[in-house]
């Protein structure tokens, strides 16, 4: 389940794709898109949406390529950005502030388990995009990439530039907030 | 942070760690502890469920033509610069992390037009400038045109400088006489006869103040403004002949003509001119132009000195001025007797000392005068002679006093 975070085999298709190897690209780009669709996709909602915006992400890193720089960071977290920049954009254009949607945890509360049953069982997709993209947009992150794409928190810390304590709190406090938005949703 | 990590949080993180990535089942996790079994239950299990969305792809129909439509993509949107090794380029990559927070210029619609406006406004004010060069009074440009005229006499960074513009000014002022006299009423045409004057005294103010203008400029600025004087009495004396105007047009053109002449008989314009161009010297001809009043013109007999006398004699027996003793004139010329502005003359070719009621013995006096100061002051130029002050000014207060 751990994600091997530097993937060496991606190397020589990344060096070639700076140098303008559109095929190399190609490769990165069915390597990285399901990633980038789910991150894309429980952060919308929006299944039409999550693929144009997926395109995007990928089109922009083919232009700025050049200009990447290899400073240890994996090349799945330079796309995680821009497509954190486009998600932003994409909220920032239909009025919607992420923060505002937040929910802030209060006393531990008590799960139904038959609604988390049904989640699970019914693979509620859909439903689990609703809650999570009520979440802020640091909670999403944490959330799909510590559960969903099963980044470590050194990953997650390196990704969204905080400290590693820091993530686990995001973390925790993320999970609790999901939890009280699935909750409402049921009731 | 992790100084504020509660003890909750730190078993929710070890227990998230078991189930998510080590493989433990939940109930193994709730077991080490129930203490915290009601809290941990439902987001260890919540935590499960997220992790089976990672089975959540992108839609078959997208994932088929994804790499084509990529690829179409890639060849409608190429690429805007190469990537670039150089040193340069390290540094404005640098350059860019530095300063992330500042976002990058976008060219929007609203700030094409602006650049697009500034541009016409930009080409409008060149064309403004360019036409009102030609303008004359009376027209919407030329207060534009006399403004950047006072721009660029504010700007020259000299008195010479300043002459120099100033002269320009002055023959461009001219020049718009004559454009109006064509064209014009006569009342355009009696302010650009009046800006005319304006300009020039203006002009021969740097003529006659020696101060901050070095000689070399002065003169050159003499010989500037005397050569343009010239042109200028020409042209005026081709329009006067070429136009046919009322009584009051003309007066106004020819106080204009009667102005130039006089100013050409300016004698701090003569002294900086180069001998070839100096207009009177005695012994030299000199060519007057005609008027409509030939008959004014009045050839006069030179008065007679009175005959030597043994005190002038006594001194030396020459004709030098300070040797005359009695014998200096007991008539001079009057300035009012001497060719002025407003004196006007018929077109004669004759030597100027035949026309100044010059003594005979004075006049032959005068070059042996020269010699002498010559002979005096070696450095002295050999252009000597047209520095001479004019004929009025003798006796000069400098020379020796008379005899007793």
């Amino acid at each position: 389940m751990q994600k091997i975070f530097v993937d060496n085999t991606e190397i020589p298709l990344l060096k070639r794709a700076i140098d303008g190897d559109s095929n190399a690209f190609g490769e990165l780009y069915m390597l990285h898109l399901d990633p980038i669709y789910r991150y894309i996709y429980f952060r919308i909602n929006d299944t039409n949406d999550a693929e144009d915006l997926t395109e995007q992400t990928f089109l922009k890193a083919w232009q700025a390529l050049p200009d990447y720089r290899d400073i240890g960071n994996p090349f799945s977290c330079w796309l995680y950005r821009i497509a954190h920049n486009l998600v932003i954009d994409y909220w920032r254009s239909k009025k919607i502030d992420l923060i505002d949607r937040s929910v802030h945890p209060g006393e531990w509360p008590e799960i139904e388990s038959n609604l988390l049953k049904r989640v699970i069982e019914a693979e509620e997709a859909g439903a689990l995009a609703r809650a999570i993209s009520r979440l802020t947009a640091d909670q999403q992150q944490v959330i799909l990439l510590r559960f969903v794409e099963g980044y470590n928190h050194a990953e997650i810390a390196r990704i969204l530039e905080k400290s590693e304590g820091a993530c686990r709190m995001l973390q925790n406090r993320a999970l609790i907030a999901l939890n009280q938005i699935l909750q409402g949703m049921q009731g | 942070m992790d100084e504020h990590i509660s003890p909750f949080d730190l078993i929710l993180d070890r227990c998230l760690e078991f189930v998510t990535g080590e493989g433990h089942t939940v109930t193994d996790c709730l077991a080490q502890y129930p203490d915290q079994r009601e809290s941990l239950e439902p987001l260890l299990k919540l935590a499960l469920c997220l992790q089976t969305a990672q089975n959540i792809s992108a839609p078959a129909d997208f994932r088929l033509t994804a790499q084509t439509r990529m690829e179409n993509l890639i060849a409608a949107y190429p690429r805007s610069h190469k990537h670039n090794h150089s040193f340069s380029g390290t540094i404005q990559g640098i350059a860019k992390r530095l300063r992330p927070a500042i976002p990058a210029p976008q060219v929007t619609l609203r700030w094409r037009l602006a650049g697009l406006a500034m541009i016409l406004i930009l080409f409008m004010a060149v064309s403004s400038v360019q036409a009102s060069a030609n303008s004359l009074p009376g027209q919407w440009l030329y207060p534009l045109k006399r403004t950047l005229e006072n721009v660029e006499y504010d700007l020259a960074g000299s008195n010479a400088a300043q002459g120099n513009v100033s002269a320009k000014h002055t023959r461009e002022r001219f020049n718009e006489v004559v454009g109006l006299a064509k064209t014009q009423p006569q009342q355009e045409l009696a302010k650009a006869s009046s800006n005319f004057q304006d300009q020039l005294k203006t002009t021969l103010n740097y003529v006659d103040s020696p101060k901050g203008i070095s000689d070399r400029d002065r003169s050159a600025l003499s010989s500037r403004v005397y050569g343009d004087l010239k042109e200028e009495e020409k042209e005026l004396q081709a329009l006067l002949h070429e136009i046919r105007a009322d009584y009051a047009y003309r007066r106004d053109l020819n106080n204009l003509l009667v102005l130039i002449q006089g100013k050409l008989a300016h004698d701090k314009l003569w002294i900086a001119l180069p001998p070839d161009q100096t207009p009177w010297i005695p012994g030299l001809s000199l060519t007057i132009r005609a008027t409509e009043e030939p008959s004014r013109t009045t050839t006069r007999t030179p008065t007679p000195l009175p005959k030597n006398t043994a005190a002038s004699n006594s001194v030396g027996g020459t004709h030098e001025p300070w040797n005359w003793g009695s014998e200096w004139p007991s008539e001079w010329p009057t300035l009012e007797e001497t060719p002025g502005p407003d004196t006007q003359w018929t077109e004669i070719n004759q030597p100027w000392s035949t026309m100044i009621p010059l003594p005979t013995q004075m006049a032959t006096a005068i070059p042996t005068i020269y010699s002498k100061i010559e002979t005096l002051i070696p450095s002295l130029p050999k252009d000597i002679t047209t520095k001479i002050p004019s004929f009025p000014d003798f006796p000069h207060p400098d020379w020796p006093p008379e005899e007793p």
